[in-house]
């Protein structure tokens, strides 16, 4: 099988984002989404979270890198 | 078009700085992005020496009860890291909402007083890609053949046909607590084929829980349950390798198996955290 990036993985998109990744931890930091100061209303808004497959902007996104990978390809 | 940010309380930020990710910028002559970033932002290229830090100014955070507000901004985050990832190779990735104060000066200086954790993991990572595998079972699917299967199931069930209703309760009870056994028995079996597999490709490999963390996102129906979720460093050109593995695992019944990517290296990024 090849790997993929579609829309129905939006899950991925939203934990990999919101949970992995470089975090900076410095005196001019003033937001990091693992801390409250950004996360209350951001994490009050998941619960609903599975409307985010319904829109087009992750087809728009898909379609982006698929043409990317065709281009890449040629 | 710039959308607008959903919770005024949020504090302001002086001359902030949204961090996408870091890359070496020594093999391309990039100056600019054609890309734009979270709310339409004009993204930039902060460099010190040879690393370049891509970011955005902002004068706020980024928090939003509104779904399609984050929906947006998530894109366009990723969107960004895929566009850089095309043009300078493998990013070390920042989450989602990480800003530093201070203007590019202040992005110079944390690179500054990280420059060799930065180099080491830009090194390590380079040419290498995050894959996500997710394996799901369809129970009813797995629990049909372990009933074909197991003779302790199906001795359970002739002894049920033989006797009264009593006892048949008892033996339902036992017959519960087998195929659990059985099926657990199962799922540990398949995340070690799995795993023995992706070992054989992977540079690196990390679980992260069966479930996802955001709970409701996974849109599974009834009988599908998470068997493992892992994520893979890999080099680009061992992706189809990988893939052949995967195929092997996924011909067993009632399993599906999920292969995404590339991602930047979400899951393998050092903590780069500067002593205070």
């Amino acid at each position: 099988m090849e790997p993929t990036k579609e829309t129905s993985h939006v899950v991925e998109l939203v934990d990999i984002l919101l949970r992995e990744g470089v975090v900076v931890a410095a005196d001019v930091v003033v937001s990091v989404a693992e801390i409250p100061l950004v996360g209350i209303q951001l994490r009050l808004a998941l619960a609903g979270m599975t409307e985010l497959t319904k829109h087009e902007c992750f087809a728009e996104w898909d379609d982006t890198i698929r043409g990317r990978e065709d281009a890449d390809a040629i | 078009m710039s959308s607008e940010r959903t919770n005024p309380s949020s504090p302001t930020v002086t001359d902030g700085r949204y961090l996408y990710c870091i890359v070496d910028a020594s093999d391309a002559n990039v100056s600019q992005l054609s890309v734009t970033g979270v709310d339409d932002a004009t993204v930039s290229l902060t460099t010190y020496d040879d690393i370049a830090v891509v970011s955005h100014a902002t004068d706020q955070l980024y928090d939003t009860d509104d779904i399609a507000q984050l929906r947006r901004w998530l894109v366009a985050h990723q969107a960004v890291i895929d566009e850089v990832g095309a043009t300078f190779g493998t990013p070390l990735p920042f989450q989602f909402d990480v800003i530093l104060q201070g203007g590019d000066e202040a992005v110079v200086q944390w690179v500054e007083a990280n420059e060799q954790r930065i180099r080491t993991a830009l090194d390590e990572f380079r040419g290498s890609w995050e894959y996500r595998v997710h394996l799901k079972w369809d129970r009813s699917d797995v629990e049909s053949v372990v009933r074909e299967a197991d003779d302790r199931l199906q001795e359970i069930s002739q002894q049920r046909a033989e006797t009264g209703e009593g006892t048949q309760f008892l033996l339902d009870t036992q017959y519960e607590e087998r195929l659990t056994e059985v099926l657990e028995t199962k799922k540990a079996s398949l995340r070690d084929r799995l795993t023995d597999a992706i070992d054989e490709t992977a540079r690196q490999v990390t679980s992260h829980t069966a479930v996802p963390s955001l709970e409701g996102l996974d849109g599974l129906d009834d009988d599908t349950e998470w068997v493992a979720r892992i994520a893979v460093l890999a080099d680009k050109s061992d992706e189809t390798e990988l893939g052949t593995h995967l195929d092997d695992i996924a011909v067993h019944p009632g399993v599906a198996i999920e292969f995404t990517g590339p991602w930047p290296p979400y899951s393998f990024t050092p903590d780069l955290v500067e002593d205070s």
